[in-house]
Formats: structure tokens, sequence, C-alpha cells
């Protein structure tokens, strides 16, 4: 049998459980073969549930054991996790949670790996307000700045399921996760901050940035800027240590 | 093909855990003071799975670093799929080619294995039939995979729960020529031999027999989990308990006959304090310098 059709036919045992097992494709006769695929498949269902239990434990405890086993079993089995490598299998399960219709916890979960992003990001010296002090006001307003690569921000829902363990979240409309240097940190955010955030997705002047509010919101957007700043969230753009 | 600066030493080294960033590195502080106690077991070397480093930065890199700095590292890989029939996982090995880049470890492994599809990846290691045609496809992956990384790559003896009808050769036939078609070496786990002996029924001694020491780059020591299946032992290979009896007196054997080799004692569920992994260091650097051989035979 060619490697390939006996792969594919592995692969329909493990998927497709005991009816799928071809007894004569293996020695010691069909009980043996069992006993077989149902190790591999143990080990492929287990690493990957206990992936998920991992990267969202904060998300298994709002939905409580059963309702999280019973959606991460169903979504362990969708293209959207078993195409990924092991370790990116939960970066859709915020959605397939959304699509499932819980409110509460697919924010939950997109915060939740979103700080695994964080945690993960390439290394950056963050921008200092201290950095500005010698410098002109025409040269600080050409300064250009961008997204320190650890920073996210995730949805304010996440926020109220958040706030008993960390209070300063409460009320608040977005979540500013960074990881200025060694650990995450985590800090509310408002409006204003998210806008620009997104806006230094690509490195744009400091005067582009504050006029990109308009007159009216300039304070605000400075205000902003200077909380960014001082959470670690904002490089000079250009550098970026893409290392890896 | 390069070598690398700082071949692993024939002495035994352990998987690198989280839990365990601290003591490795107090090991390293010691190494290099005057209070070391030498009758205390230490690592030669350090191993890690590089899938559990493939992102770009964060405290992970940090403590690899450290440890990277202080001894030999060995990255055994867990996701080429070098066996699986599509070709190996190219995503995998562009990752694994730019950390081996970054950290320039002394060693690098993957498995006689395949991990499904492109579309369909299964956290685990299948076994592939022992033909001629595997044989061919095989050794053109690991081709590929030395080719991209620039060195000689070691491939691990499988843990197996089922055997292919259609096998043209036993399992030390096939890593042997796999070696000699593509120049790779053996990473040769001696756990796996008796959780496959024992599953497969057959004969430990004569698995160990078949292969040829010289090819042998780096050996394995783990634990597995015993089922009973009806009065059939089935054994687990999940690497969370200490190394049994038969697989210290097989290792024992294999030394008596190789010589010292670097030697690693991988604990990877369940992990235990760092005194007991380091207690089964001891028993595997007394077996390597043949204090330990007669007790375990």
């Amino acid at each position: 049998m060619r490697l390939e059709t006996l792969q594919r036919r592995m692969m329909a045992a493990i998927g497709g459980g005991p009816r799928f097992v071809e007894e004569r494709l293996y020695v010691g006769g069909l009980e043996a073969a069992l006993r077989g695929f149902a190790v591999h498949a143990n080990t492929i269902s287990h690493a990957r549930l206990v992936a998920l239990e991992e990267t969202f434990s904060r998300t298994r405890a709002l939905l409580g054991e059963a309702r999280f086993n019973a959606l991460s079993r169903a979504f362990v089995e969708t293209r959207e996790a078993t195409a990924q490598p092991h370790s990116g299998i939960g970066r859709h399960f915020a959605a397939y949670l959304e699509e499932a219709g819980e409110a509460l916890a697919a924010p939950l979960a997109r915060f939740e790996w979103l700080w695994l992003e964080a945690y993960h990001a390439a290394e950056a010296q963050p921008l200092a307000l201290a950095e500005f002090a010698a410098l002109d006001e025409a040269t600080v307003l050409a300064t250009s700045l961008a997204r320190h690569p650890a920073t996210r921000i995730a949805p304010g829902e996440a926020a109220t399921a958040l706030a008993e363990e960390i209070p300063s979240l409460e009320g608040a409309s977005a979540i500013l996760i960074t990881r200025p240097v060694a650990e995450v940190a985590i800090n509310p955010a408002d409006e204003a901050m998210s806008s620009l955030l997104a806006l230094l997705e690509k490195p744009r002047p400091i005067g582009n940035l504050l006029a990109s509010r308009g007159e009216q919101g300039s304070e605000a957007a400075l205000a902003a800027l200077i909380a960014l700043i001082e959470a670690g969230a904002v490089i000079r753009a250009g550098k970026e240590n893409g290392e890896c | 093909m390069t070598t690398p600066r700082n071949p692993l030493p024939p002495s035994v080294g352990v998987g690198l855990k989280p839990q365990h960033y601290q003591s490795a590195l107090g090991h390293a502080s010691v190494e290099t003071s005057s209070s070391r106690d030498s009758s205390q077991p230490s690592p030669g070397w350090f191993e890690v799975h590089p899938q559990n480093y493939f992102c770009a930065g964060g405290p992970p890199h940090r403590w690899l670093t450290a440890v990277r700095d202080a001894f030999p590292l060995s990255f055994h890989s867990v996701g080429l799929s070098l066996g699986s029939a599509e070709g190996l996982n190219e995503e995998e090995l562009d990752n694994l080619a730019r950390l081996c880049a970054r950290y320039e470890p002394a060693a690098v492994s993957d498995h006689l294995s395949w991990s499904g599809t492109a579309s369909n990846r299964f956290p685990d290691l299948l076994p592939v039939p022992y033909t001629h045609e595997c044989l061919d496809h095989f050794a053109a992956q690991v081709g590929r995979a030395q080719d991209r990384l620039g060195r000689m790559i070691m491939v691990e003896n499988p843990s197996r729960y089922l055997a292919f009808a259609h096998d043209e050769m036993d399992e030390g036939a096939f890593l042997t020529e796999l070696c000699r078609r593509s120049g790779c070496s053996l990473l040769f786990d001696i756990n796996n031999v008796e959780v496959s002996a024992t599953n497969l029924g057959l004969d430990p001694v004569e698995m160990l027999d078949a292969i040829d020491p010289a090819l042998v780059g780096e050996v394995h020591l783990a634990g597995h989990a015993r089922e009973d299946h009806g009065g059939i032992a089935l054994l687990i290979d999940d690497h969370g308990s200490p190394v049994t009896d038969l697989t210290w007196q097989l290792f024992a054997q294999f030394i008596e006959r190789a010589g010292p080799k670097p030697v690693l004692v991988e604990w990877d569920t369940d992990v235990p304090e760092w005194s007991v992994l380091m207690a089964e260091v001891g028993k595997a650097q007394a077996i390597m310098a043949g204090e330990g051989a007669r007790d375990a035979a």
C-alpha cells in the first residue's frame, strides 16, 4: 500500500473511530489495532484540549468546566483549530465562542489570546517621556512613533470579568496590554488611546497623531499619547527588534 | 554542512522546563564557583522543544539565552513531520532554521514519525511503515531538512502502539539504512525500546543490539505509564515518571557496548521537583561511569 493511502486511512481511523480501523493493515489483530489507535486519538485530543485549558484559564473559570469542555471539544475538531500549529490552536477560539453566543466569554477569550501574543512578542525599547526633555517642539512633533510590538488593545467587554482581579479595569472601555520590559502589564484604556494605537499600526509623526483628532481633540490626543507612552505601549519608529 | 562549534558532551543532560529555569541557572553559577559540591549530580547540558520558542521574544527567550550562555543546548523538535507523505512541514522547518541561527544549538533532532497534514495537524508522533517506499521518502525529507538547516540532524526511534502488516524490514534495519542514505545520526530512546517491545511483543534486547552505537549521537531515558487491558500490558510513552528498571538495564547494556554518550533524562508531564530529576541524572551518571552498570543489569 502506498504511503499516502496508508496515512489517509490512518487519519480516518483517528478521526472516525473504530469502524474506520482496517484490521488487515496492522499486525496483531483488530483488538491490538484498536488499542493502538485509541492511544493516538487520546494523545491528540488531550494535547489539544490541554493547550486550550492552559491558554484560556480565565475563560474556563467564567464558563464553568462542563460548558468550557463541551465548547473546547467541538472547537478542536474545526479546521480553524486543526490547521494551526499546536501553539496557535487557540487563535480562533474567541471567534468560535462569539458564534456560539457566549457574549461574556468571547471577549475574555480574546483578551487571554492577546495577553499571550504580548507575552511572546518581539523585544523593543519602549519610548520614555524623558527622551523629549531636551528637544524643541518642532523636533518633538516630527518624531515618528509606532506601536510597541507587544502592545495590544482588548475589548472593554472583557473588563467586567477581569475587574475583580484587576480593579483598575472597572468601567474601562478597552484594555491596554503592554510588555514594556519583562512582564506583561494590564491597564485601562479609553477611546482616544485605542484610536491612537490604531493609527500607530504604521509609523506616524507625533504632529500627525495630534492633528488626527482635529483641533478640539488635540488635547485629548496628547493626554492619550502621554498615557500610552507611560504604559510602555509606544516606540520610536525603526526601533523594533524583529528577532526570530 | 556545518559542524556545531560546541557539540553535546558525553554527559547527562535534562529537558529544560519553565519551572526549573532558576534551578538550571543556579547550577550554572555553582559550576563556576568554588562552592560546587562534586558529589551532587548536576546536568551537563539541556534540551528543549524548539516549538516552545517559535515566538519573537519575551521571557522564554530571556531564560533560554541565559541557559544557552552557560550550557550546551540541544533542540529536540516535535513538529517537522518528516514522515508525512505530503512532505515535511515547511513552516516548521523555516521556524526551526531561524531558531537555530539565533541559538546555534549543539544538536538538532526530530522523530521517525509523521503528524498529519497541513490542514489537519496532529500533536502526536504517528508511526511510519518500514517499507522501501517509506525509507526513500523519509531519507529525502531528512535531506531537505539538513540542507535547509545546514547541519546534520538526529532522528529518534519511535514509541510504537501499532505495527504494519506490510512492513518490509525491522526498525533497526530501517534506521541503519536511513542513516546511511541521508547522513543523519540516531537519537536512541531506550524507553521507546521498552514501550515498543512491550506493546508489539518484540524482544527489547534484540532491538537494542540492532542499533550500531557508532550511529548514535544522543540517548534518551524516560518513564512511561502502564495500562492493563484484560491482562495485556499497554505502555504509554508519557514521560511522566521515573525511568523503569528495565530501561535502566537496557541503558547499562547499551553503554557497556557504546561507551559514554550524551544522555538525556526526559520528564515532560507531572514534572517533579528539581532534586528528583537530579537523582535520575545521578543514576545515569553512575551507569556511564561504570559504577551502576552491575546494579542496573
